[in-house]
């Protein structure tokens, strides 16, 4: 990473990098102050460090100085607890972690990243060559079990950010936190094009919005549920007077009628949709307003170094650019088949994703996949956002729920016949037999919780 | 209102939800000889009667079999388990 940032500022210095609310900070400054980061962790010895941050400039610029001083940094998870964080800490093996809070856990040193940088000014930049192949560590969702931790090389995150020269100066929305793959994707993806990665006050939908209108963003990469977040806060108008320029839909399996309502608000934004594992990191991204993925991308042998298979309908990907393996366990190197926990399934030409494999739903031994049900009822006048999940159930073993999220409360009893009726078609163990309106729905990471409750 | 009125609403509604208009009364039975309940049904009738009455008889591992047996789960008092 260091090395991109350094290539950057040496040739556009003034370009903007980091911009925030109350902050920005061209290639030149971010450089700078990482090469000094850098120093100051070296002069410490430290060879680990786990990360407690809000996504600010400064975690950024912590992870340059990482990547500069050979450092094997892990962004954790913001919301976690002290508890959580020092159970993952042991399991890592990490003794110091640095904090944009007070913290404290056992025998873990806690630095505050704010005195990291003030005291990290005074020093020189570190001079000689980066260290080659420093090393970083990734988390997983970790929605079946603890988070697993994707130990990755810089350079082989750095290598799946495509170069197009006609991004540098765009500006991109951090729309993911930088503790998830994504969200280190979106900064590389911007480090690599000398483009601007705009950070909103917090992951709030509009937080987001607020920044994409303040900042002017173009360019915004995003789940789906993030968009339709989007849509409902704004309203159909609102929304389509925003300045956006290019759509990016990832994370979750992207449903045809989003694809269809974003193009028709946004007509000129180029819509691409992507594919990424934490462990493998980027597989595809398409381009044809469609849902789904063509099977063609099964049988290419381009250089990405990305290939595809389904194994018992599950999708399994490889690449040269993966991790090395997780933490803890022996190294298999980029090239191993890894399951990705995507059911796919293909009619004609195209496979289509039904969902994934531990939020399927088990109706008296049917398997019913969300997301289907959840576009079925998108569609339905009157709701706003839909969330279908598995509940448990003495008869049938568990069955299928919904959470509906109304563009009007007042008119609930109206919207669940309609619903109703919309599923009336469905197979007799896929109709939800359970209702509820809520004023909000649950979301990780700007991702439905699906899980069975 | 009653608990057998009560329960007899919410299985007046679970059967209007699929359009089926059988009068409901402490007699009925639920399944295939009387009010024609299937599984799915049945699972749909344990969360209904939760929702209203915030326990349902087939969680406790009691399978009514007409509408007055779930009328005696809920009239007698849920006791230590």
């Amino acid at each position: 990473m260091i090395d991109q940032l350094l290539a950057q500022a040496r040739r556009s210095p003034s370009s903007c990098f980091l911009l925030t609310h109350d902050q920005s900070l061209t290639y030149a400054q971010a450089a700078s102050a990482a090469r000094r980061l850098g120093s100051l962790l070296r002069r410490r010895a430290i060879e680990r460090l786990a990360i407690h941050c809000h996504d600010s400039p400064d975690l950024v610029l912590l992870l340059g100085g990482c990547s500069a001083a050979g450092c094997e940094p892990c962004v954790l998870n913001r919301e976690s607890s002290p508890a959580e964080i020092g159970e993952m800490l042991r399991r890592l093996e990490i003794r110091v972690v640095v904090a944009d809070a007070d913290l404290l856990i056992d025998g873990v040193e806690v630095l505050q990243i704010d005195s990291l940088v003030a005291e990290s000014g005074s020093l020189p930049e570190a001079a000689e060559a980066t260290a080659p192949d420093a090393r970083l560590m990734v988390l997983t969702t970790g929605t079946t079990g603890p988070p697993k931790a994707a130990v990755y090389t810089w350079a082989s995150l750095a290598a799946q950010a495509r170069q197009r020269p006609h991004l540098a100066g765009t500006r991109w929305l951090l729309a993911y936190h930088l503790n998830h793959f994504a969200g280190l994707q979106m900064l590389l993806h911007v480090l690599a094009n000398a483009a601007t990665l705009v950070i909103p006050r917090s992951s709030r939908v509009a937080d987001a919005i607020g920044a994409i209108v303040e900042q002017h963003v173009e360019y915004v990469s995003a789940t789906p549920t993030f968009w339709r977040f989007l849509l409902a806060e704004l309203g159909p108008d609102q929304a389509a007077a925003l300045p956006i320029r290019q759509i990016t839909l990832g994370g979750e399996a992207v449903p045809q009628d989003l694809l269809e309502t974003l193009h028709r608000m946004f007509p000129d934004a180029r819509i691409s949709q992507v594919f990424a594992t934490t462990e493998v990191g980027s597989c595809f991204s398409v381009r044809d307003l469609a849902a789904g993925l063509p099977a063609s991308l099964f049988e290419r042998t381009d250089d990405t170094g990305v290939q595809m298979k389904v194994v018992d309908g599950e999708l399994h990907v490889r690449s040269s650019h993966g991790m090395l393996g997780y933490f803890g366990e022996a190294e298999g190197g980029g090239g191993a088949w890894r399951p990705t926990g995507d059911l796919v399934e293909r009619r004609g030409d195209r496979f289509y994703f039904l969902g994934r494999k531990t939020e399927t739903i088990n109706v008296g031994g049917v398997k019913v996949h969300p997301p289907t049900i959840e576009e079925l009822v998108q569609q339905v006048r009157g709701v706003a956002a839909v969330r279908c999940y598995g509940r448990h159930n003495p008869v049938t073993g568990q069955i299928v729920a919904l959470d509906v999220l109304p563009a009007d409360a007042t008119d609930s009893a109206a919207i669940e016949s309609r619903i109703r009726e919309a599923c009336g078609g469905l197979p007799r163990h896929a109709q939800p037999r359970l209702i509820r309106f809520v004023e909000s729905l649950e979301t990780a990471n700007h991702k439905l919780v699906r899980r069975i409750s | 209102m009653s608990v057998e009125a009560r329960v007899i609403e919410v299985i007046s509604s679970l059967l209007a939800r699929y359009a089926r208009t059988v009068p409901v009364t402490a007699q009925s039975r639920l399944y295939a000889d009387g009010l024609g309940l299937d599984s799915l049904g049945a699972a749909e009738l344990s969360t209904m009667l939760e929702m209203a009455f915030g326990r349902d008889p087939y969680s406790e591992g009691v399978i009514p079999r007409s509408v007055e047996e779930i009328v005696r789960f809920y009239e007698t008092p849920a006791g230590p388990r």
